[in-house]
């Protein structure tokens, strides 16, 4: 295997089998549902909010490496930012903080980011 | 006996890319003399059909309607005039739709499976949506994925205006019994209308004998070029219709208020046409009648086979419809316990240079029924043999050990 490409790296890997701030939470203040139609991933974030501060958040769904492991670490960038920073957040910030290539998979790394845009804009 | 190393030969692809391409129920790769017949046209022709007064445009519409006669012929069609070229096979499908709605004189029922591909479903869903006479019903799917003739007996009523089925499912390879289900619609006097891309690449279709009224394919499946596809309605049927689309080519006399519309094929067919696409596609038919469709057959079956038996050997995989020995067409959809279709998908791709299928198929209400968020599907055709399937299974060992079992999510 040694010649082989990694197919993900270490960081994503380990956001996959151990993902940060999965489960449910008691009264959010939004909760959103994403779906992708090609393969029918599902992630619902919820949010927390303590003024214009993101004070909890938390996701659950089902999904392949690539979007369980960017809804994990997406959890841990936008815990404490402000709503005006977190609204600032990029597809590209997301994959540099993945720091894996995705390539044909953009789709499956949008699912959480595009369930935070939908939360931030019913503040 | 299909020689793959020769037929190999022939693909540019193969050639020039490490790759085991193994989703040919997407699309197909091109071999060499269909791509040369596509650039004949840009280099030798380059004339539009049936307008010009000119030798280029003399030669181009020949060649344009001999075309549509070898269509004809390979899906034993009574006249061209019943071959009409779409941009794909759900143009054809939305044509039928849109025609059905307006010049259907029966009112009831139209049937469609949960098996159907979303192009078989929502231009139904289209037409019957906000209408007071026509109502959309589904023909269950059993639990592995085959179509339940049974509740298609009982759902095919006296009020039944058409049922629209395919004929291999691009989920599972379930073939249905096209002509049976022919005869039991013509008996409650429903129009028949076949789905016919994932049959017609690797499968004789005689619609003489199996006896359907409209048959709808894609070129690109067959080793054909992209943006053609193939409507075949019965010719007093396509009389009847009215054309979906207007535009110029189509018509015989146009005044400021009255219409008259040309014959069929060419009613359905306004604007310029993909020539060089449609020109490329006799090329492509050649090809595969040179090969023989029946051996085809005998080729991908045989793959689909070996595919079927060493995936089952594997004790973390789960294969979705047909069992072994039962009648599949050419695919193989499973999942591997703990590997998500998509990580599979692109373990395979890094791997081993294996490109397969991961979602849902553009069949979502068949995933749906079987309970499934999504699966993974290869494909075979002519240029497939027996050691692609060895690296298929290696790369599955491989993405099992790298991305198994941990969490499935």
């Amino acid at each position: 295997m040694l010649d082989k490409p990694k197919i993900y790296n270490q960081n994503v890997m380990h956001h996959y089998q151990n993902p940060h701030n999965r489960g449910k939470m008691e009264d959010p203040d939004f909760s959103v549902t994403e779906e992708n139609p090609n393969c029918g991933d599902r992630i619902t974030l919820q949010l927390k909010f303590e003024g214009r501060k993101i004070s909890d958040v938390k996701f659950e769904g089902h999904g392949c490496v690539l979007s369980i492991g960017a809804a994990s670490i997406l959890t841990q960038m936008v815990r404490g930012l402000s709503i005006g920073d977190a609204r600032e957040l990029t597809m590209e910030d997301l994959v540099d903080n993945m720091g894996n290539p995705v390539k044909m998979r953009k789709d499956c790394v949008s699912l959480s980011l595009n369930a935070l845009n939908k939360a931030l804009s019913q503040w | 006996m299909v020689n793959v190393e020769a037929v190999k030969r022939d693909f540019p692809i193969l050639e020039n890319r490490d790759v085991v391409y193994l989703d040919n129920a997407a699309t197909t790769l091109t071999p060499e003399p269909v791509i040369a017949s596509l650039m004949n046209y840009y280099r030798n022709l380059g004339a539009s059909v049936h307008r010009g007064i000119y030798r280029l445009a003399d030669e181009t519409t020949e060649k344009f309607e001999s075309s549509r006669n070898r269509v004809a012929d390979f899906i034993g069609a009574d006249s061209p005039r019943e071959i009409i070229f779409t941009k794909n096979c759900t143009e054809g499908l939305n044509i039928l739709a849109y025609s059905l709605h307006l010049w259907s004189e029966k009112k009831g029922k139209i049937l469609v499976t949960e098996m159907d591909h979303h192009s078989n479903i929502l231009p139904w869903r289209f037409m019957v949506d906000g209408s007071d006479r026509f109502q959309l019903d589904y023909v269950s799917v059993t639990e592995e994925g085959k179509l339940d003739l049974d509740d298609f007996g009982s759902k095919l009523t006296s009020d039944t205006v058409a049922v629209a089925f395919p004929a291999i499912s691009n989920v599972v390879g379930a073939i249905n019994p096209v002509k049976k289900m022919a005869k039991m619609a013509h008996e409650k006097d429903a129009l028949v209308v076949v789905d016919g891309a994932q049959w017609l690449p690797h499968r004789p279709f005689d619609v003489s004998e199996f006896e359907v009224d409209f048959l709808t394919f894609s070129a690109h499946k067959m080793l054909g070029p992209t943006g053609l596809g193939v409507l075949y309605g019965k010719e007093e049927l396509l009389r009847r219709m009215p054309p979906p689309f207007g535009g110029g080519e189509m018509v015989l006399e146009v005044t400021r208020r009255e219409v008259k519309w040309q014959e069929p094929p060419q009613k359905f067919e306004p604007g310029t046409p993909p020539i060089a696409q449609i020109l490329c596609f006799e090329s492509a038919l050649d090809y595969l009648d040179d090969l023989g469709v029946g051996e085809v057959k005998k080729h991908v079956d045989s793959l689909a086979g070996k595919a079927l038996k060493e995936l089952s050997k594997l004790p973390y995989v789960e294969i979705y419809g047909p069992t072994e020995g039962e009648p599949r067409g050419g695919l193989v959809s499973f999942n591997v316990e703990g590997v998500h279709p998509h990580d599979l998908a692109s373990a395979l791709d890094s791997l081993e240079n294996v490109a397969i299928r991961a979602g849902l198929h553009c069949a979502q209400p068949l995933h749906e029924i079987m309970g499934l968020n999504s699966s993974a599907r290869v494909s075979f055709y002519v240029y497939n043999d027996p050691e692609d399937v060895d690296r298929l299974i290696d790369g599955v060992r491989g993405a099992k050990k790298i991305l198994g079992g941990e969490n499935v999510g």
